[in-house]
């Protein structure tokens, strides 16, 4: 009996594209005829309208200034973020007693909702760079707890050999940590880069720091500029995909992650 | 041979739960010698080759190493990078900078091909893949090679480029061999050690 798989038999990528594009029309077709029955723009605005405001908020020289401002801020804390939960793992993984202390904090800055985070922070931070604390602490066990679990799948044997054979912690990284991290830091570089954007911009939306999103988002929801609100969702969605997209990309090219096979890597010169 | 350089193992002792694998062992390994242990399945051949490399420790009783010394092994499973390719996986092993170019014709020395050198280790069969390990274990420079099952799974043509391998790249170095077979001893010319 012949098994097909849908992305590999049936459905070529040019045809994946496709119908990908079908369902994105047939939602947005849906919400125009929603909104035409409504008839009320305020309560549900039409597609068209979204993207005549998007048109224009894009040609606005605040526009770029105000993405900037919280891409800067958000791009930050993850930055940090991935620093700081990639050397808290190796530590943790390298000393059990870190792990230990480590464990209640990430604990619960998992558990604990976005929002009493921003409002304690917003007590010691100032609106301009709660984002930045946000999206760090958002992101911090993710990269950390993802990373450490990494660590804690390497193969034993491989250790041992890299034991016998005295390879130094340079050539262990490289050649039996990296590899074996590298799915899980794909895995938790993907789900976070999406998470610091959802709680960056709620962090800005109460904190209100002037020139952000989030800020924007507020103004849009006091004013009642439905299509202003689903302009700024719009942006904030593409703007955190092409985050996502430019990052994964660059960390396949910079740093070989995702790729199967080193097939040349070399070390040394002559013998 | 000089014992100042052996390897002595008093009284030890090793048991995994309940059941003692080796019990009041001794032995001395002099340097340069070549020694295959033997034994059946289960008797501590891996268990007493694992002691020597440090990888366990004994329950009682004590291994004296010389100082300073330095071993390579061909594990019982292979222990290849898998996504790295055979001559990475045996220049990785080197201490010293070895170029792709003499890693490779020594992995040709023992029937690997040219293109199988760059292919992962992963995608390298059984076969290919314990002749890359015990490529990777003799290239390396040190003063002990431990063996366990160098030859498993190798057919004759192979075994013999091999075991040629083995005894060319030796240099005096101490070799200790787990093996089930007997043939193995004719082979490397070594002494027969019954556990």
């Amino acid at each position: 009996m012949m098994i097909f798989t849908m992305s590999d038999n049936l459905l070529s990528r040019r045809k994946h594209l496709l119908a990908s594009g079908g369902a994105a029309l047939f939602w947005l077709a849906l919400w125009q005829a929603a909104s035409q029955a409504v008839g009320q723009e305020i309560l549900l605005v039409s597609p068209v309208s979204v993207l005549r405001r998007l048109l224009t908020l894009v040609g606005e020289a605040s526009f770029w200034g105000t993405v900037g401002f919280s891409l800067s801020r958000i791009l930050a804390g993850f930055l940090a973020a991935a620093l700081g939960g990639g050397i808290g793992a190796a530590l943790a993984y390298r000393f059990p007693w870190i792990r230990v202390l480590l464990a209640p904090p990430v604990f619960a800055v998992k558990a604990a909702p976005v929002a009493s985070f921003v409002i304690l922070c917003l007590i010691w931070v100032p609106s301009r760079n709660l984002s930045v604390v946000i999206s760090f602490l958002m992101v911090f066990p993710i990269i950390y707890l993802n990373l450490l679990e990494g660590l804690n799948e390497t193969s034993r044997d491989l250790l041992e050999m890299a034991h016998v054979f005295r390879l130094n912690p340079w050539r262990r990284i490289r050649a039996i940590y990296w590899p074996q991290c590298q799915p899980y830091l794909v895995s938790a570089f993907s789900l976070s880069l999406g998470l610091c954007w959802k709680s960056g911009v709620a962090a800005e939306v109460i904190g209100l720091p002037d020139g952000s999103i989030g800020e924007r988002l507020y103004q849009a929801k006091i004013f009642l500029q439905t299509e202003e609100l689903f302009a700024w969702t719009a942006v904030i969605i593409a703007v955190s995909v092409l985050f996502e997209k430019v990052f994964l990309l660059l960390l396949r090219k910079g740093c070989g992650v995702g790729r199967p096979f080193a097939w040349k890597e070399k070390i040394g010169g002559s013998q | 041979m000089t014992p100042e350089k052996s390897i002595y193992l008093f009284h030890v002792s090793r048991a995994f739960g309940k059941r003692e694998v080796i019990s009041d062992f001794s032995a001395t390994f002099l340097q340069g010698s070549r020694t295959c242990v033997m034994g059946p399945s289960g008797c501590g051949k891996t268990t007493l080759l694992h002691l020597i490399l440090g990888l366990l420790h004994p329950d009682f009783g004590q291994v004296l190493l010389p100082p300073g010394w330095r071993a390579t092994a061909v594990f019982q499973e292979n222990r290849l990078l898998d996504s790295f390719h055979a001559v990475y996986n045996v220049q990785l092993a080197c201490h010293k900078r070895v170029s792709s170019a003499w890693v490779e014709s020594a992995l040709m020395e023992v029937g690997i091909s040219r293109e199988s050198c760059f292919l992962p280790a992963g995608q390298l069969s059984g076969g290919m893949a314990r002749r890359v390990a015990v490529v990777r274990a003799l290239l390396p420079e040190g003063d002990l090679v431990i063996m366990d099952e160098p030859f498993k799974g190798l057919d004759p043509e192979n075994k013999g480029k091999t075991v040629d391998f083995v005894l060319r790249h030796l240099e005096g170095r101490t070799l200790i061999a787990a093996t089930h077979d007997k043939e193995d001893i004719r082979l490397l010319q070594a002494q027969c050690l019954n556990l």
